[in-house]
């Protein structure tokens, strides 16, 4: 039988993309592109940043491939890096100064309404409106201190059990229940301040 | 009561959406709600919030994501191809560029010296030092470098003779 990256099994796949093939990693990332993706997009909660963290999953996939031994498994291994990437872009990316619905923000004076993609008046405003809650969520979490920030994106954004969490991250269940729970009051004052804030713009 | 439950109600909002209190607190924050407006409108604000990472549908990457990592992956070989190149000269090139770091050091120290006014032994050993080795091919010198005081030591040789 001759063998082509479709009847090969993963274990093949590494081996050939360990020895060079691009062929064979291209294969890997059929298997996982879309997973990695997703995963991505779960956690920086927007289309292109998502894309250019995945890609970057790739690129350090393919840079360390070499190393990957087998002790877990590839899915484990890519997702890993993945989670890893999407939690460092959430960390690094800057928190607006004021999310606010229609009133100028910021030292540019420019609305949440006139950032966001569209014109108003193309976008259903049940659209709009969950896109703007969406910024008010990811912008809070951005700004949770890095300690926090880690499990409770796991957590809140990829749905991963409390388990998975401690050992993705290497701490005690008991210190990531405490750390989500300390998000979760930070958070909650947060997005109080922006609602009562948003709703004082309107009046 | 109203306003003390106006505070648990914030305290606890993501909790209490969360189904992570007890069943007496759930029960007494529910029946607050009941009667407290303001506190309802807050309730329903945060939970759109708090929510709206739920919101998002799986999606599919754009069908250029693979293009753009091929670049990127192009741009690695090459990068690890080149390393490769020029270490297969290093055991050759490495003495050869200690050699020649050795000898430009000697001369800039004793051209340092010589623009300092030194003595004529630094002179000697100036022009030993470019007549053993033939580096007087400089046509270009920049005034208070070692090859401007090369020459300025021959021409004052010259003027003496």
């Amino acid at each position: 039988m001759v063998m082509t990256t479709k009847n090969m099994n993963e274990a093949e796949l590494v081996r050939e993309a360990q020895g060079g093939s691009r062929r064979a990693f291209k294969a890997i990332f059929d298997s996982y592109g879309s997973r990695v993706f997703n995963l991505c997009y779960r956690i920086t909660g927007n289309r292109q940043d998502a894309e250019d963290v995945a890609q970057d999953v790739f690129v350090e996939v393919y840079r360390h491939l070499g190393k990957f031994r087998g002790d877990s498994s590839l899915s484990t291994w890519i997702l890993r890096i993945a989670h890893n990437r999407s939690l460092n872009f959430l960390r690094d990316r800057k928190p607006a100064r004021e999310v606010s619905f229609d009133t100028p923000s910021g030292d540019d004076g420019v609305s949440l309404r006139e950032v966001l993609p569209g014109k108003s008046s193309d976008r259903p405003d049940r659209t709009y409106e969950i896109e703007r809650n969406r910024a008010v969520l990811y912008e809070s979490i951005a700004s949770l201190p890095e300690k926090l920030q880690k499990p409770f994106s796991l957590h809140k954004l990829d749905q991963m059990p409390y388990e998975e969490i401690a050992r993705t991250l290497n701490l005690s269940l008991s210190a990531v229940e405490s750390r989500i729970h300390r998000a979760k009051l930070r958070l909650q004052k947060e997005i109080v301040k922006k609602l009562k804030k948003t709703g004082e713009n309107a009046s | 009561m109203i306003v003390k439950d106006c505070k648990l109600i914030e305290k606890n909002l993501a909790d209490f959406l969360d189904g992570k209190l007890s069943q007496e607190l759930t029960a007494r924050l529910s029946h607050h709600l009941d009667e407290c407006p303001a506190c309802r409108e807050l309730v329903d604000s945060f939970a759109s919030v708090w929510s709206s990472s739920e919101t998002l549908e799986a999606a599919d990457p754009s069908p250029d994501m693979w293009a753009a990592i091929q670049v990127r992956l192009d741009e690695i070989d090459e990068k690890a191809e080149s390393k490769s190149f020029i270490g297969r000269f290093i055991p050759v090139l490495q003495p050869a560029a200690i050699a020649a770091a050795i000898l430009v050091t000697a001369l800039a120290g004793y051209g340092f010296g010589k623009i300092n006014g030194s003595d004529s032994s630094t002179d000697t050993a100036i022009v030993n030092l470019w007549e053993e080795y033939g580096l007087d091919v400089f046509d270009q010198y920049p005034y208070g470098s070692v090859a401007d005081s090369y020459l300025n030591v021959q021409a004052d040789e010259g003027d003496e003779s």
